[in-house]
């Protein structure tokens, strides 16, 4: 009760408040939301089936390559864009996953391809003219049209984020309590035994694979119409993935609410650590990263973890 | 007197609530005559070393002009540097710089990588501030209808075909024309940049590019690709890279006896930095290099190097100079504007005409899109430990050694 209150009084605010917050918190609260809606998609293949992907930067990239594309060689409108970058992504996350599951590659060697596999794609973008290489792309500015998913303010794109990430953790909450979701836990808990009791376990893990890089994809479009530029260091280059897993660790993998709690805590930690030790560089780089060790080493299963189970703890 | 107890929950409640006012714009804002700059450099992460060079640049500047008097115009108002970390992130150049104009500076320095600067120009045009660039080379930075965007050094086309536009010029004088030109560079942004223009401007200088090798940062060797290169028998061989990379093609080069008229660095990150040569004092012997740079010939030059080395201890490099440049572009703009309003700093800046500098040009001007017609390279070249301007000629210290006996095999 006390926490659907809390969650209902949070969702009020998010609403309401960010018209009245001064430039610098609505920038910070919009990074917040990207990385908690990249750690939410990440979530439904790292936290739920457990397959730890370090290589979620492929889809983010294909998703912001193919809606700029689209949007500046085409004129098709980077809403059409957005979806066709998520079936792409899908698609690729499909044809990588089966290579990797077909084979059985599991925990760290399914890791390590997924790292390949979005580093072959930042090569290939490297050295490809038409996608402007490692130029990258500009959307130019120009007037504000919202049909283009070009806003006059930053309002607007907080609300499509905010929209976006309440949507992933919508979706989280349904697959949770779905076939495929207990399919996933069974199978991150024990792949043999979720097998042996009749799980697909390859299908179910590709369901999985094609949800989470559909969901990251659009984020991937989210960032070049909010950030106007894309090229391919930053959509395909590691500091992505990491982003996204990042979130959903430290806020509890497997957990609806986790990567978005792991964005509403890493990110003000950062800034924080920032407006206090401003003028010396570096040190506050080196609060943030303790923090990041004491959270993992003492709540390994994330912040959310820890609420869920301090009552239990309450009563013994 | 009861001493207050103070539990765990108040103690972490005012810290927080302290932290948090310390990130409020305008709580706690000093007051007395100042005018607020505002700057975004990587200061940390990997290009925290040479952010630090442009940060000393500009706190030389602001130094000097508050020793003698401040901004004149505004009643001696004294400049202020409002520091901004973008860790070479995009999203921290967008936040750190929206958070600096909250605290109400008058213009933006920065932000070193043009990555980070695509976006920070939305948000300084949008809330109509005016941004200087730093170090970001990318051509179209400066296009699409800006207004607020300005930049002192040459931009990546200028320092491509300025500089072959001097080592030809410098390659006629010395009879030894040019007409083989091979390219490497490093394939990020600011390589392939250079790489581009080298390659449409050899029909304007005739010459043919007869190796263009795109190369990553993170090769460990570049034997296959200097034996390309050599088999090309190429005249030139120019090269776009950062420090490491740089060092081992030079290293190579040397070791396969590639027989060119001269190794040539483009903006090149190592060919002309003092440690470098120091470091490398055989291999650097001669070696060219198109760069950003000061005048030798002006008087002033030599002062501020010597007030840099006396305060920091090393050698004013280009990343300062720079800096220290626009810091006066600015503090010119805001005694014309008598005015520390974005919008009149701005307009002031747009008729920017500056004769009193130490960069290697004429007057400082900017033309619509906000870039510095009168932007020049310096063409340099190492000679006795040191690099020496000897292009163009009306600022060279120094006469050009070419073709180099050693690079030619």
């Amino acid at each position: 009760m006390a926490a659907e209150l809390a969650g209902g009084l949070a969702l009020g605010l998010l609403l309401v408040a960010p018209p009245f917050l001064p430039a610098y918190f609505l920038e910070i609260l919009i990074s917040v939301m990207l990385f908690g809606y990249l750690g939410a998609a990440w979530n439904i293949l790292g936290g739920y089936a457990g397959q730890f992907s370090f290589g979620h930067a492929a889809y983010f990239g294909i998703g912001a390559y193919t809606s700029t594309l689209l949007f500046l060689r085409l004129g098709v409108t980077p809403w059409l864009g957005m979806l066709a970058g998520g079936v792409l992504a899908a698609a690729f996350g499909l044809f990588a996953g089966y290579l990797s599951f077909r084979y059985g590659l599991r925990g760290p060697y399914f890791s390590l391809v997924t790292l390949a596999f979005a580093e072959m794609l930042r090569v290939v973008a490297v050295n490809t003219k038409a996608v402007g290489s490692s130029l990258g792309l500009v959307i130019p500015s120009r007037e504000a049209a919202p049909v283009d998913f070009v806003f006059a303010g930053k309002l607007p794109y907080y609300y499509v984020i905010l929209a976006m990430t309440l949507g992933a953790v919508w979706i989280t909450r349904r697959l949770e309590r779905s076939k495929l979701g207990y399919s996933l836990r069974a199978i991150r808990e024990n792949e043999d035994a979720a097998e042996a009791s009749g799980v697909d376990a390859l299908g179910m893990k590709l369901r999985a694979m094609a949800l989470s890089s559909f969901l990251t994809a659009l984020g991937g479009t989210f960032y070049a119409q909010y950030f106007a530029y894309i090229d391919p260091s930053i959509t395909f280059g590691p500091a992505v993935s990491i982003q996204g897993l990042l979130q959903a660790i430290v806020g509890g993998a497997g957990t609806v609410l986790g990567p978005v709690v792991g964005a509403f805590v890493l990110t003000p930690v950062s800034e924080l650590s920032r407006a206090m030790i401003r003028g010396r560089a570096g040190v506050d780089v080196m609060v943030y990263g303790l923090v990041l060790i004491l959270v993992i080493s003492f709540l390994p299963n994330g912040l959310m973890g820890w609420v869920s189970r301090r009552p239990a703890r309450g009563r013994s | 007197m009861p001493r207050a107890r103070v539990s765990r929950r108040v103690f972490l409640g005012t810290v927080g609530a302290a932290a948090a006012l310390g990130a409020l714009p305008g709580v706690g804002r000093a007051q007395g005559k100042e005018v607020r700059l505002g700057y975004i450099l990587p200061v940390t992460g990997p290009l925290a070393f040479e952010a630090q060079l442009s940060l000393n640049g500009l706190q030389l500047a602001v130094d000097e002009i508050n020793g003698v008097g401040g901004v004149k115009a505004l009643g001696g108002a004294k400049l202020t540097l409002l520091p901004g970390d973008t860790q070479q992130k995009v999203e921290l150049g967008n936040s750190e710089a929206a958070r600096l104009i909250d605290q109400g500076v008058c213009a933006l320095i920065g932000p070193f990588s043009s990555l980070v600067a695509y976006s920070v120009r939305q948000v300084t045009e949008k809330n109509k501030t005016p941004f200087m660039l730093l170090a970001a080379v990318a051509d179209n930075l400066t296009e699409g209808g800006l207004r607020y965007v300005f930049r002192v050094q040459p931009n990546g086309k200028s320092m491509a075909t300025l500089t072959m536009n001097n080592m030809f010029e410098m390659a006629r004088a010395a009879s030894a024309p040019v007409k083989r030109v091979a390219m490497m560079h490093e394939d990020g942004n600011f390589g392939t940049t250079m790489g581009n223009h080298v390659e449409a401007f050899a029909g304007k200088l005739g010459y043919a590019l007869v190796q263009r090798i795109p190369y990553s940062l993170k090769s460990p060797d570049f034997t296959a690709e200097l034996s390309k290169v050599k088999a090309a028998k190429p005249d030139l061989l120019v090269i776009s890279g950062y420090y490491g990379d740089s060092k081992i093609i030079a290293e190579t080069a040397a070791k396969l006896r590639i027989g060119v008229n001269a190794l040539v660095g483009l903006a090149n990150a190592a060919y002309s930095n003092p440690k470098f040569i120091a470091d490398n004092r055989e291999l650097t012997d001669n070696l060219f290099d198109g760069n950003y740079w000061h005048n030798p010939q002006s008087p002033r030059a030599r002062a501020v190097f010597a007030a840099y080395e006396k305060r920091f201890g090393s050698t004013l490099t280009s990343h300062g100079v720079q800096a220290y440049t626009v810091i006066y572009v600015l503090k010119d703009a805001l005694e014309r504007a008598a005015s520390a309003d974005r919008d009149k700093l701005r307009d002031a800046l747009a008729r920017t005409d500056l004769a009193d500098h130490i960069l290697p040009q004429d007057a400082i001007k900017f033309d619509d899109t906000g870039e510095n017609v009168n932007a020049t390279p310096a063409l340099l070249q190492v000679q006795n430990g040191k690099a020496v301007v000897v292009g163009p000629a009306r600022f060279a210290e120094a006469k050009p050694v070419f073709p180099v006996p050693k690079w030619h095999g």
